[in-house]
């Protein structure tokens, strides 16, 4: 069981949240202009890092925001969180 | 809407033109005001125009609430509130809310008959909840006025703390509610908790 | 018999309370206080069970939850609890107790002819061997189930409670031993929420088998005193009987407590279990430590016991385990149990001491009692059946030093930490030379403490304890100044170990040596499996089986750790052990599944109309959580039937459909519509107030996610319907896009799925029906034209009514508040009752829309199916992004052979196609024959009178006339149908426009 540090409502058991992916991939401003190549980069290309690695969560149960937490996959330490915006 | 039309809460419960009597450890409030506000917290004017025809402050600190005469303001995100009045007159709040909101960024959305609050009140509230509540609801990190969103069983839930009976109430989604009073009545099983008949159907 | 090997006095047992239980249904005196092996031992049962393989016998080895042999079965029928231990069960009045793994009886075990071939079938030999011939593996398969028991089920539904509690605290105590009672204390009396869990029914651990004195009280006073004083404590939990079983991230910790009842029956006093979820700020492990076994032939025979559980056998149950006894030691331990032999007037004959010159103050008193002493001096030899009978004695280089004869053997090997939950949470440990043993380190919140951090003696368990619980309660922001006041006890020097993993060479290989009791692994299987090149030790419990058992391998382990260091001629630490995982002792599946079974198993979601689909005799279908009406058979009808007459009536007449559990979320704000703009498909800033319209929604992969209609309340609110089982899915990602890409967008999104409960009237009637239920909305088409929605009241109720059709005949979807919708929805078929008005369900719902060509997000579509693949490519806007837009460009999206929707009717009209049915163009003789695709929708169409099917076919919309061939799911059949357009009836659509 993992405790993820919900920015707004603190710590509560992972089965209250939705995992939503490796953060960073901006969807592009102008999806058009990209080659075929440039779109499937962003639409199945992930770097799924060893060790920190900045991903989504969805605090579902709780606050229904979405946030970033920085974590260790291979210790699973959870290393801070981050909001998408304003802060508690 | 006419007054001759019975309107029915999720454990049955029935209303004419008045509410059923509470009695009891574990009962159903049937028919308050639920109302969704949502608005940028940082639109000060907005907030205190929510003040004025509420009587309350909006809580801007995460999981606390806010208590006036007969309504409390429940934070549910850093733009969102549930609103909870004693009186079953959601129609007049959410006009008064809508005219003193216009021109803001907000909505205002009725959501009385989507959910229920079930009260459960008595020395065994915390253990009954223990069963299926993974929170820490001791009076130390959860006094009277915090409230939280969470899971309960298999269920989302809202938990209001009300008092230091304990009191907590249990703010459910109207198609989950079936479940959630069964399983609250077999948690409460071992407990020996007084449950009103209206709640027990 | 009476108890002949009972002590005169002493112990924990009281002797006022004498009970009677069975074992294999041979009547067992006990006390009360006593466990299933002690009073065992007492009557002088020494065979308890068979061996896993060989089926060799076995007794009792340990007094605690390591023990590899003491399994057993307690009870019968519904209550029956396989595989426990008896060295960890009360004996209670009228208990049945019988052994697992022996047939027909525990004397005479048909499967123990094993044993004398043991030497053939080593390690792998099953897998090896019993490979081929294939087709005799059932067989196989079958005679190893029999020979490998391990107990047996419940016969029925078990009638105990299993439950699960979460708690939280700032220090739980795990082990309430002299070093745990000691951190509890402490911890308590900083302040701090303690809970202390111990897996015996009594707290004290070692305590209670030993003669030391605590602050001047006996040791087991001392612990009752202190156990007291914490259950008196306000924020402090004590729980008994229960075991922590697993530690996981986030230290979260579960305890399995069993539920002891005061009235037991012939399965025990337990009725029931209850998994505790504890969340603690801190952990003070106090686990203590397994005393480990020692390597020589036949050293699994009963009467081979770990030298300490003799000592509680005699000092806690006042139970002398044999008549002779023997000690075969490697450090100091083994001297004082053969103290409490001797007290217990039970004769030692010999200590048998690896080290040459084993001095101490303990030596010294044995010798003073004039015990003999081999010094350097190993056991290498049990000689006897079903119980030791004598020993044979050897130097350390293998030279005889003759017999001597015994009923009992005490070993000691030493001690290895018990750090299974530490080792789970991946805590870090290191091989500590003087113990020989693997000792945790403190981490991440988790402080060992006592015999599990290597403090054996009792004057440093109970001062590391204290240390370690003050220690817990400051980390876990609890201090108040108490003073820490540490329990004084007697100091004593630690026992010095001179390891000793592997016996002499030169021994007959048909005396076994086993490494692992409860496996029947021995030391030959380890050399096998590291001469086959296994060395690894996960690599060499995977091939002997080593520590797979019930037990975990609690004994073999540590072991088996040191004899593949010594074989392989490499460091202990550099071998390790094999990773610990939970559960640390079997937990049953009762009380893992706790109350989520039956009713309370997983929500059952229902709509406000569910008492009313009862009373009219519904059948019901299950639709994610959802309890949705399927049908209204009346009596006598057949599901054929019952849908068939609800789908004419709704073509011919009207019907009416609980449609509430649709998704419905409230979009507000003044950039509503460029929010829907870029989720939707199609265009939506100038749809008017008052219009409806149907949208897609795509992933950005291009593919269909969800589809509904969504209508425009006024000019800054949207009101989305979504598919019922996508309700939360769409908002999840919706709160996505807005909350990650585009915080910009001032718009809000609200659920109102609950609040609005929606009925649908459908048919040419419709409109009657809903004005004879009474509305003050203008239903002339004019008015209230097709996809359009009003607002009004409805029966009495303010009511949202959309003219928007699932069915394609004129219809009403009338959304009103639930709590006013069982009225409303009798209102309506009150009214409706001239017209012919027929509640139907879910199953007609499908029929009607497959009859006009509507697609189901799901059953048309499977993730991999674009716009354009079900003939929706007309909703695609060319002048504005949107979500997935960019994918339908990629090469596989235009691909020309992309499987396309179609319909299918069949040659003959009443063949109904199996749904899932693979499409193909002949059924030739080629193998595989070539797919074109597969039937998504089949049903019977009453207002056609014949069958229909939807399916997506490879290039399909080009060939439309084309004949093709449906696979049977069962027998392997071939159905000729032709495709067509996927719209059957009404295909310019006017009946939902009338």
């Amino acid at each position: 069981m993992l405790l993820i540090p919900c920015p707004w409502c603190g710590p509560r058991e992972d089965d209250e949240f939705t995992f939503g992916g490796e953060a960073d991939f901006p969807r592009p401003a102008e999806p058009e202009a990209l080659t075929d190549e440039q779109w499937a980069d962003y639409l199945f290309m992930r770097d799924n890092r060893r060790g920190r690695h900045r991903e989504q969560w969805c605090h579902t149960a709780g606050c229904r925001r979405w946030f970033i937490v920085e974590r260790d996959t291979v210790t699973n330490e959870i290393l801070g969180a981050g909001t998408y915006g304003g802060s508690p | 809407m006419s007054s001759s039309v019975p309107r029915r809460s999720p454990l049955g419960a029935v209303q004419f033109a008045e509410s059923p009597s509470h009695d009891g450890e574990l009962f159903e409030r049937p028919f308050l005001t639920h109302v969704n506000l949502r608005l940028d917290p940082g639109d000060t004017e907005a907030r205190s125009a929510i003040h004025r025809v509420l009587g309350v402050q909006l809580p801007l600190t995460p999981n606390t609430t806010t208590t006036g005469d007969d309504l409390t303001a429940i934070w549910l995100g850093p733009d969102e509130w549930l609103l909870l009045a004693e009186h079953g007159q959601s129609g007049t709040l959410i006009a008064d809310l809508q005219a003193a909101l216009a021109g803001h960024v907000a909505s205002v959305v009725d959501i009385s008959a989507g959910q229920t609050v079930i009260r459960l009140s008595g020395p065994s509230t915390l253990d009954v909840l223990a069963r299926g509540c993974a929170l820490d609801l001791h009076s130390s990190v959860f006094p009277p006025g915090a409230c939280a969103q969470t899971l309960l069983a298999r269920a989302q839930a809202l938990l209001l703390a009300v008092d230091d009976t304990p009191t907590i109430d249990i703010i459910v989604r109207r198609s989950f509610t079936p479940y959630v009073a069964a399983w609250l009545e077999d948690s409460a099983r071992d407990f020996g908790l007084r449950i009103p008949p209206a709640a027990a159907s | 018999m009476s108890q002949p090997f009972r002590l005169d006095h002493g112990g924990r047992v009281d002797r006022d309370t004498p009970l009677q239980f069975t074992f294999d249904g041979r009547p067992i005196d006990a006390f009360r206080g006593d466990t299933v092996a002690s009073a065992l031992l007492a009557n002088g049962v020494t065979l308890v069970g068979r061996s896993f393989k060989y089926h060799r016998p076995r007794g009792i080895v340990s007094a605690g939850a390591e023990d590899p042999n003491a399994f057993v079965q307690l009870g019968h029928g519904a209550r029956t609890l396989p595989n426990r231990l008896a060295t960890v069960t009360a004996a209670t009045p009228g208990l049945k107790v019988r052994h697992v793994n022996a047939w027909p009886t525990l004397e005479y075990d048909v499967m123990s002819a094993f044993g004398l071939v043991a030497p053939f079938i080593p390690a792998g030999f099953y897998y090896k061997t019993l490979m081929w011939p294939r087709r005799l593996w059932p067989l196989y398969e079958h005679f190893l189930r029999h020979a490998a028991g391990l107990g047996h089920a419940p016969d029925a539904p078990d009638p105990d409670r299993y439950d699960h509690v979460h708690a939280h605290c700032d220090v739980l105590v795990v082990g309430a031993g002299p070093a745990g009672l000691a951190a509890a204390r402490a911890a308590a009396r900083a302040g701090a929420r303690v809970i202390l869990a111990d897996e015996q029914a009594e707290a004290g651990g070692s305590l209670l088998s030993t003669h030391e004195r605590v602050d001047g009280l006996p040791a087991p006073r001392w612990a009752d005193a202190t156990t007291t004083e914490l259950a008196a404590t306000r924020g402090v939990t004590v729980l008994p009987n229960t075991t922590a079983f697993g530690l996981y991230e986030s230290n979260l910790v579960l305890l399995a407590e069993r539920l002891i009842t005061d009235q037991p029956d012939s399965a025990g006093s337990e009725n029931g279990a209850r998994v505790w979820r504890v969340l603690p700020k801190q952990i003070v492990l106090a686990t203590g430590a397994h005393e480990r076994p020692l390597l020589f032939a036949n050293n699994d025979r009963p009467g081979v016991m770990l030298a300490g559980a003799i000592s509680t056998y005699v000092n806690r149950y006042a139970v002398a385990p044999g008549s002779r006894a023997v000690l075969f030691t490697n450090n100091d331990a083994a001297y004082r149990t053969a103290l409490d032999l001797t007290d217990a007037g039970v004769p030692v004959a010999a200590i048998a001491d690896v080290r040459s010159d084993p001095a101490g103050d303990l030596s010294s008193e044995v010798r003073a009692q004039g015990i003999a002493v081999h010094a350097g001096a190993v056991v290498r030899h049990a000689q006897g059946g079903r119980r030791v009978a004598a020993v044979e004695l050897c130097s350390l280089d293998g030279a005889p030093l003759g017999a001597v004869e015994c009923d009992l053997l005490g070993v000691s090997g030493g001690f290895a930490p018990a750090l299974h939950l530490h080792a789970q949470a991946r805590g870090p440990s290191e091989w500590d030379p003087t113990l020989a043993a693997f000792v945790p380190r403190g981490a991440n919140g988790i402080h060992p403490a006592g015999a599990v951090a290597g403090q054996l003696g009792l004057a440093d368990a109970l001062r590391q304890g204290t240390q370690a619980g003050s220690t817990a309660a400051a980390a876990a922001g609890c201090s108040n100044g108490s003073d820490l006041e540490v329990p004084r006890a007697n100091e004593s020097t630690q026992a010095f170990i001179q390891p000793y993993w592997l016996p002499p060479g030169g021994l007959a290989r048909a005396k076994p040596q086993f490494v692992d009791l409860h496996e029947d692994v021995t030391l030959d299987d380890l050399r096998l499996s590291l001469r086959e090149g296994f060395e690894s030790i996960e690599h060499v419990k995977r091939y002997t089986t080593l520590g797979m058992g019930p037990d975990q391998g609690k004994l073999a382990n540590p072991l088996a750790t040191g004899v593949i260091a010594e074989l392989l001629g490499r460091d202990p630490a550099s071998v390790g052990t094999p990773r610990h995982r939970p559960a640390y002792s079997p937990v049953s599946l009762g009380a893992i599944a706790g109350r989520h079974i039956g009713p309370l198993a997983d929500p059952v979601r229902v709509t406000p109309m569910q008492d009313w689909h009862e009373a009219a005799g519904a059948r019901f279908e299950n639709v994610g959580q959802w309890r949705r009406a399927w049908y209204y058979p009346q009596p006598g009808e057949s599901m054929h039937e019952a849908v068939a007459r609800e789908c004419l009536a709704v073509r011919h007449r009207v019907g009416i459909l609980d449609y509430s559990t649709l998704g419905k979320i409230e979009i507000t704000g003044p950039d509503a519509g460029e929010f829907l703009d870029r989720v939707y498909t199609n265009a939506w800033k100038r749809l008017r107030p008052g219009r409806c319209r149907y949208g897609l929604m795509l992933g950005e992969d291009g593919m269909i996610f969800d589809d509904g209609v969504t209508a425009r309340l006024d000019d800054q609110r949207y009101l989305m319907f979504t598919s019922t089982s996508n309700a939360a899915p769409v908002l999840a990602s919706l709160e996505q896009w807005l909350q990650t890409e585009w915080p910009d967008l001032r718009v809000y999104l609200t659920s109102v799925s609950e609040h609005w409960s929606n009925i649908a009237l459908a048919g040419p009637r419709s409109r009657d029906v809903l004005a004879a239920a009474g509305t003050d909305i203008p239903l002339d088409r004019r008015d209230f034209p097709f996809m359009t929605f009003r607002q009004g009241h409805v029966a009495g109720v303010q009511a949202r009514v959309f003219r928007i059709s699932f069915s394609g005949e004129l219809s009403y979807e009338i959304n009103v508040p639930a709590d006013c919708a069982r009225h409303v929805w009798e209102a309506l078929v009150d009214a409706g009752r001239p017209f012919g008005i027929t509640p139907y369900g879910t199953e007609t719902m499908h029929v009607l829309r497959a009859e006009k060509g509507f697609i189901i997000v799901g059953q048309e579509t499977d993730g991999s199916v674009t716009p354009d693949d079900v003939g929706l490519g007309r909703l695609l806007s060319r002048r504005k992004d949107f979500l997935g837009k960019r994918s339908l460009s990629r090469p596989d999206s235009v691909r020309p052979d992309r499987k396309q929707l179609v319909g299918l009717l069949t040659d003959d009209p009443n063949q109904i196609l199996p749904e899932g049915g693979h499409v193909v163009d002949s059924p030739g003789p080629r193998r595989p024959l070539p797919m074109r695709g597969h039937v998504t929708s089949s049903y019977f169409s009453p207002v056609l009178g014949r069958s229909i099917a939807l399916a997506m076919v490879t290039g399909g919309r080009a060939a439309l006339g084309e004949r093709l061939y449906v696979a049977t799911l069962h027998d392997n059949r071939w159905l000729p149908a032709r495709s067509c357009h996927p719209v059957f009836y009404d295909p310019e659509g006017a009946r939902q426009h009338v």
